[in-house]
């Protein structure tokens, strides 16, 4: 028979189940953000905002949940696998994952206690959607040549790379800052107003 | 003994019946290769035939539904792009375009989760080697995802007896409150008794499980694999010459 664990630093069954029910939050709450603006041409660049808006008090109570290594990771490889399953594009779940490394690395090196620095790692963390939008930018040329194929005016082409070269790029990642700050704040009040209170927190 | 006759949540049956791992490596390949596709040619060859492998899995509506919108969105972009291609519709076709490549992988995920159950998924993800830390959460994940609904509607109710419908207006900061506490607490809630349950009923064990479904790579699977790459392959290169 194998030894049960009572360290406190390894991820217990208890923190298992916990952070999978809050991936499951995190996921409606995403679903609810991104429904609003995903299938709309013009507005699904404002998604990973909209995002970054709804899921920062999850992610918080998430980290005050479980404080340790891991969480965040599980919760990144969580969403990106069901990013990957719903068929997004495969630079989104690299991305959830790295980004959820990042986070979990910045959160870890206060030992999660740290609000300011639970905030900056879930602001980290709500970059991820960026990797899917990068595949305009990566490859670009390709991209907007394809639909047109060869011989078509340059023009065209340069118009369509000015447009989404210039200003959609750093837009999107500064609108991203701003609205995963405004929830993790919300989150944070609400989490000294109601859950530290109430003792649920770990 | 048949143990389809126990299994009680029933999924769609179609001609062929492929496994989870067949599923997510075609998914993975047809991402792949949508993502480094040359032309708009080989796109439309791979959609067809993912259109087509949908059905025969049985997944008709949805992938007809997802079919239709793909070639709507393909021909309004063709338009657009050939009639106004120095207006601002152009942001229009950026964004379009970046919701029409995502349309073929998302078919065959719609097939996955409408054919595939949750312990045949979690079967196969144990047998391609992924860890528990993993397993544990996302089924947890899967099945705590529909009570989330039933939470939301009992918030609403208690919302409405006390009279907070309809007010985010006037209260924003309080309606965010009303929504995100009880929801996050009875999660926090549900935690502790999930995990009591599940210690209870030996997740803890370190054997190896059994199970009663048999999830087993067949013959139509590896077929699937093959040609999956065949397909890929001919579409990214062989359309050019």
């Amino acid at each position: 028979m194998q030894k049960i664990q009572h360290e406190t630093k390894k991820l217990t069954i208890r923190d298992l189940v916990t952070t999978g029910i809050f991936s499951a939050l995190f996921l409606v709450f995403t679903i609810l953000g991104a429904g609003l603006f995903a299938p709309n041409p013009v507005l699904t660049f404002v998604m990973p905002c909209a995002v970054a808006l709804v899921t920062g008090p999850i992610y918080l109570l998430l980290m005050a949940k479980v404080p340790k290594h891991g969480a965040v990771i599980i919760l990144g490889v969580l969403m990106g696998l069901i990013m990957f399953i719903t068929g997004m594009y495969w630079l989104w779940p690299v991305a959830y994952i790295v980004m959820a490394v990042i986070a979990d690395l910045v959160a870890g090196s206060r030992k999660f206690k740290s609000s300011n620095m639970n905030i900056l790692s879930f602001v980290i963390f709500s970059l991820n959607p960026m990797g899917s939008y990068m595949m305009i930018w990566m490859n670009r040329d390709s991209y907007f040549s394809y639909m047109v194929g060869k011989g078509t005016e340059q023009s065209y082409v340069e118009t369509m790379g000015a447009a989404a070269q210039g200003w959609m790029l750093p837009a999107m990642i500064v609108s991203i800052i701003i609205a995963a700050l405004v929830s993790a704040i919300v989150g944070k009040v609400l989490l000294k107003k109601q859950f530290e209170k109430a003792g649920v927190t770990a | 003994m048949k143990w389809d006759l126990v299994k009680t949540d029933n999924k769609q049956k179609g001609l062929i019946k492929l496994d989870a791992r067949t599923l997510l490596f075609l998914i993975l390949i047809s991402n792949l290769a949508i993502f480094f596709m040359p032309e708009v040619y080989g796109e439309i060859v791979m959609m067809i035939l993912i259109l087509l492998l949908a059905i025969l899995c049985g997944a008709v509506r949805t992938s007809l539904k997802i079919g239709i919108a793909y070639f709507v969105i393909l021909i309004s972009d063709y338009f657009i792009t050939n009639a106004f291609s120095d207006s601002w519709l152009i942001y229009v076709v950026i964004g379009m375009r970046y919701m029409r490549k995502v349309l073929p992988c998302t078919i065959l995920g719609g097939v996955l989760i409408s054919t595939i159950r949750v312990g045949e998924l979690m079967l196969s993800l144990r047998k391609i080697h992924i860890p528990k830390s993993i397993t544990i959460p996302f089924t947890v994940l899967l099945r705590y995802f529909p009570s989330i609904g039933e939470d939301r509607n009992a918030i609403k109710k208690a919302m409405a007896v006390r009279g907070l419908n309809g007010s985010f207006l006037k209260h924003p900061f309080k309606s965010i409150e009303n929504i995100y506490v009880p929801i996050m607490m009875s999660a926090a809630r549900r935690a502790d008794e999930l995990s009591s349950a599940a210690v209870t009923r030996g997740i803890e064990n370190p054997k190896e499980r059994t199970t009663l479904i048999d999830v087993r790579l067949h013959c139509v699977d590896y077929v699937s694999m093959v040609l999956g790459v065949f397909v890929v392959l001919f579409c990214l290169g062989g359309l050019q010459v």
